[in-house]
């Protein structure tokens, strides 16, 4: 039963994928656009929904919060600054090392923000939203600052912070997708950990977990594979913050279902999202982050209406 | 004799009065008309960006067009401030409510806009024979390069990137009328949107023989997807040197780049 759901979900992310990369600005299908244009765009979408759904669990996971994504624990504010100090050091948008400033910083906000929240060698989830809420405000007051002093090169930060899926190197592509890919195996090998993890902080030490460890392993994974989801397409939000919430309604609390329905979710999510994005006003585009944004927002407002109703 | 003096100090008196007109200028390409009109010396204020020609560096900055500084704009005692349109902006009603003399310009979206914007300015600062002999010059540099062109469809189609990301230009943009007045045809003519974003896909099929980048340089688009499929690639007529303050401002440069395009476009045919 559990693998026909999973080839259910696997054969409906086939399917999306095929329909999107027959949908385009452009009414000339050849096999050329479809391969060289279209299919890296569907495959980015894929790996980027997958990437910032699956750290969106483990935040979740991890902390006990629902409302936790990667946007409110510091982990994007970082990769922004980190566009942003390329630009203050007039690092090129194409080269490598652009990509590997992003990655950096992005890790470097959230272990910031999980050391300002570690108190005698606790972490407490309230301080450690608290410290992700104070590093995103801070970080986005340098972005703001930035903008304000370098206006000929706010076009660019501001192309970032909207997100979108523009075509990127072939080779940052497979490199990124490995690293998700590998993120992704790597938390599943640990969903046991995550479920008791879940049952609250101090239940899982009695279990016998070394709560503290796990948190750090947890931590860098998300971030990690968040970095690279940033790092190839800027800020999209709402992704990390619905998708799981969805695939929890479908599949149930086990963490192991859970990652992999919303790897899946959250590829279909982004692909669906991503054909909107192109096809909406074409020969025009919209960026996908304002479509997931525009998505996201109304239901998560209903998810937590529905929440309120079941507590009554 | 008496009588005569005054006459000629009265008469000195309003020249000098005329002469010390104490102008700002919110935009670029108003500081750049006010010193082609020969009026530069009393330019007391200018934006932030005014950065042409050199002397308008040495002026006082007085912010940009979007925050100016009121305090300054107020101490400098102008008798005419350049402004553009603001729109849904209280900043013309709080200029107004210090009792300033605000001209405002509608935005230009064509060449010939520029045209009317150099009339109304040297009508203000007194430069009226000035301002009609400019008008007559370029309008005479624009119609030499016409005459050059060729039939509509004849006309080599151009893509313009404006920034990265494929922000381009559509209809009714001032842009666009660049690339039409230098002999060329917009390949997105027929988008109703100044700027708006596109995506290499449509680039593709609109298939441009010439592209026009004003941030990178050529081998940006070379190693695009599929480039080869473009003429404009083929056929490397890719534009990249172009001064995006020369191209973008409606003032008087815009006639350089455009004869600089014609050329451009037109050679090899």
């Amino acid at each position: 039963m559990k693998i026909n759901r999973f080839l259910i979900a696997l054969f409906i992310l086939a399917l999306f994928f095929g329909l999107s990369l027959f949908i385009g600005p452009t009414s000339l299908i050849g096999f050329d656009i479809l391969f060289h244009i279209r299919l890296p765009r569907v495959m980015q979408a894929v790996i980027v929904g997958c990437a910032l759904s699956v750290a969106g669990v483990i935040f979740q996971g991890v902390l006990k919060n629902p409302l936790c994504d990667p946007y409110i624990m510091g982990t994007s504010s970082g990769a922004l600054i980190g566009a942003v100090l390329a630009q203050f050091i007039n690092l090129n948008q194409n080269s490598f090392f652009f990509y590997i400033l992003i990655a950096v910083c992005a890790l470097t906000a959230t272990l910031i923000a999980y050391n300002l929240a570690k108190y005698k060698k606790q972490v407490s989830n309230v301080d450690l939203i608290l410290a992700g809420v104070i590093i995103s405000a801070f970080l986005s007051a340098l972005v703001l600052l930035f903008l304000s002093l370098r206006r000929e090169s706010a076009l660019n930060i501001v192309f970032f912070m909207m997100g979108g899926l523009y075509e990127t190197d072939k080779g940052l592509l497979i490199v990124v997708s490995v690293l998700v890919f590998l993120g992704i195996a790597l938390s599943l090998a640990l969903s046991r950990q995550l479920d008791i993890f879940s049952l609250g902080e101090e239940k899982a030490v009695h279990l016998g977990i070394n709560t503290e460890k796990y948190k750090i392993i947890y931590f860098t994974i998300a971030s990690l594979i968040t970095a690279c989801a940033v790092s190839i397409s800027g800020t999209i939000g709402f992704v990390g913050l619905v998708v799981p919430h969805m695939a929890r309604m479908l599949v149930g609390p086990s963490h192991f279902k859970l990652i992999l329905a919303s790897a899946i979710g959250g590829s279909i999510f982004l692909i669906v999202a991503d054909a909107f994005a192109r096809t909406i006003i074409a020969p025009s585009e919209i960026p996908v982050g304002i479509i997931t944004a525009l998505a996201g927002a109304p239901f998560f407002l209903w998810l937590l209406l529905r929440n309120r109703e079941k507590v009554k | 004799m008496r009588v005569f003096i005054l006459i000629i100090l009265l008469i000195g008196y309003s020249n000098c009065f005329a002469e010390n007109l104490r102008i700002i200028s919110l935009m670029p390409s108003y500081t750049e008309i006010v010193f082609a009109l020969g009026a530069g010396q009393q330019l007391v204020g200018v934006s932030n960006f005014c950065n042409y020609p050199e002397t308008a560096l040495e002026k006082e900055k007085i912010g940009d067009y979007l925050r100016p500084n009121f305090e300054k704009i107020y101490a400098l005692k102008p008798d005419i401030i350049l402004a553009p349109q603001w729109k849904n902006s209280i900043l013309l009603k709080n200029l107004n409510s210090l009792k300033l003399n605000i001209t405002q310009f509608e935005n230009e979206s064509e060449i010939d806009d520029i045209f009317r914007t150099i009339a109304i300015i040297a009508d203000k600062i007194n430069k009226k024979s000035e301002g009609k002999d400019l008008i007559k010059k370029l309008k005479k540099r624009l119609k030499n390069t016409a005459e050059k062109k060729v039939s509509d469809k004849r006309k080599p189609k151009v893509y313009i990137e404006v920034d990265a990301k494929y922000w381009t230009a559509g209809a009714g943009s001032f842009l666009s009328d660049v690339i039409e007045k230098a002999g060329g045809k917009n390949i997105f003519y027929d988008i109703k949107k100044a700027y708006f974003q596109t995506s290499w896909e449509a680039v593709i099929e609109r298939n441009p023989d010439i592209i026009i980048s004003l941030w990178a340089g050529d081998k940006e688009y070379i190693k695009k997807p599929l480039a080869q499929k473009i003429n404009a690639v083929s056929n490397s007529r890719i534009v990249t040197n172009i001064d995006r303050d020369k191209i973008s401002r409606p003032a008087l440069r815009v006639f350089d780049i455009i004869e600089e395009l014609s050329l451009k476009l037109n050679e090899n045919k």
